[in-house]
């Protein structure tokens, strides 16, 4: 016959791997955390020059919207990793005519195509067939990158949700340290779109353009319209 | 009365037919030219599908139908004038009243939007963005065909906000209806648009890397 104190143990130690799993989340998941907001001081941090950022693109207005998104930040500071989905060369074409106007271009940029997620409109079993093959491609182009990103940009298209989360569970084991920044479209007055629903919890900053959804959620930062 | 010219631009996916057929039209062109425009810039889109361009096809067949160069004594020109830098695609014509210059697509839109004193728009928020931050009076036509349109819900947000006017494509089927909402324009003294919110995300990305 077992006696309860056994049992007592038997249930601490089983429990223990879901306890590491709840602090390990309360360590590196974001969402845990209080609303930020950018600080007062206009600081200069020239020793994060030379990271590398990753800034996805998409058709559909988010290419477009995020080339604007960053038409005033000093990207030739970084190196560059540009993403798309597979299909999409008119997004590709103008991150390469944003490389060419860089005025000083000594650091590196390249560019990764990932397998597209969910079409707009595509049936839900064919687009969990989909959205696993982009799990699956997107993992593979990752671990052939040289080092992951210090920080990643997403505005929206659906293979961002599979890339976000795969850095995620790479950050969960400790092995990636990459800061997820997602603006929301332009486009998305009052509700979220289904990639800011489902990234909400994972990124490290949640912004959005318009005051409604600033109200609404409360990890989103609102300062204005961006684009 | 000043010369003005008008932009009509209609983004570059899919074909904005309601918008390209109801601009292409005699009684709204004369209206235009009533109301003081003497250039007409029609921007239709760049839609390409099977080695087609749907969109250039669809311009020529709306032309054909409505014999408009005949019925206005259209003339093309070649394209020599100073104002407009040389694109390959842009066709010039013009009659004693005023010019018509018609483009797919262009890389540099802006330049077009900064000529303009009013522009017409589809509901894409890259083209009233770029209106706007030209200080354009602005127009936006939207696409009532486009099903779960979530567009429409920043021409609709811009519009209360006073930013702009907006028609609906069943609208701009009646020429009178579509000219008087450009003259409620011209006159309307809209909310300027600033927004200084130019370091925002350069902010964000090194407080974040500071932060690693």
């Amino acid at each position: 016959m077992v006696s309860e104190s056994q049992l007592a143990i038997k249930a601490v130690v089983l429990l223990i791997p879901f306890i590491l799993i709840v602090l390990r989340l309360v360590v590196v998941l974001p969402s845990v955390k209080l609303r930020k907001s950018i600080g007062n001081d206009n600081f200069i941090a020239p020793n994060v020059h030379g990271s590398t950022i990753m800034i996805m693109l998409g058709s559909g207005g988010h290419t477009g919207e995020m080339i604007r998104l960053l038409s005033k930040v000093k990207l030739e500071n970084f190196n560059r990793i540009w993403v798309s989905s597979s299909g999409d060369s008119s997004s590709l074409i103008k991150a390469k005519e944003y490389e060419e106007n860089l005025k000083t271009n000594q650091l590196s940029s390249i560019y990764l195509t990932l397998y597209r997620a969910r079409k707009v409109g595509e049936s839900i079993p064919s687009s969990i067939i989909s959205t696993i093959k982009s799990f699956i491609s997107t993992f593979n182009s990752l671990i052939q990158l040289k080092e992951l990103p210090s920080l990643v940009l997403l505005n929206g298209p659906g293979t961002c949700v599979p890339l976000a989360y795969i850095l995620f569970i790479l950050k969960f084991f400790g092995l990636a340290k990459t800061k997820i920044v997602y603006i929301e479209s332009l486009a998305r007055v009052n509700k979220l779109s289904l990639s800011g629903k489902l990234l909400l919890p994972i990124s490290d900053r949640f912004i959005v353009q318009w005051e409604k959804l600033a109200l609404k959620y409360e990890r989103a930062e609102f300062y204005g319209i961006l684009v | 009365m000043t010369a003005k010219t008008l932009l009509v631009t209609t983004g570059a996916t899919v074909t904005f037919k309601a918008l390209v057929i109801n601009v292409l039209k005699q009684e709204f062109l004369s209206g235009a030219v009533k109301l003081g425009f003497k250039t007409v810039i029609i921007q239709y889109g760049n839609e390409i599908k099977d080695n087609v361009h749907v969109s250039e096809k669809f311009v020529e067949e709306t032309l054909t139908n409505s014999d408009l160069f005949n019925r206005l004594n259209l003339k093309p020109i070649s394209s020599n004038s100073d104002t407009f830098p040389k694109e390959k695609q842009l066709k010039i014509y013009s009659n004693s009243d005023f010019e018509l210059l018609l483009l797919p697509f262009s890389n540099n839109i802006n330049y077009y939007v900064n000529k303009a004193d009013l522009v017409i728009s589809h509901a894409g928020t890259g083209s009233i963005i770029d209106a706007l931050r030209s200080s354009k009076k602005l127009l936006v036509v939207i696409n009532d065909t486009l099903m779960d349109n979530h567009q429409t819900e920043v021409a609709a947000e811009f519009c209360r906000q006073n930013y702009c006017g907006s028609l609906g494509s069943k609208d701009i089927t009646d020429s009178r209806i579509f000219l008087d909402a450009i003259q409620r324009q011209l006159v309307n003294s809209n909310t300027e648009f600033v927004t200084d919110t130019s370091n925002i995300i350069q902010s964000i990305i090194y407080e974040e890397l500071v932060s690693l």
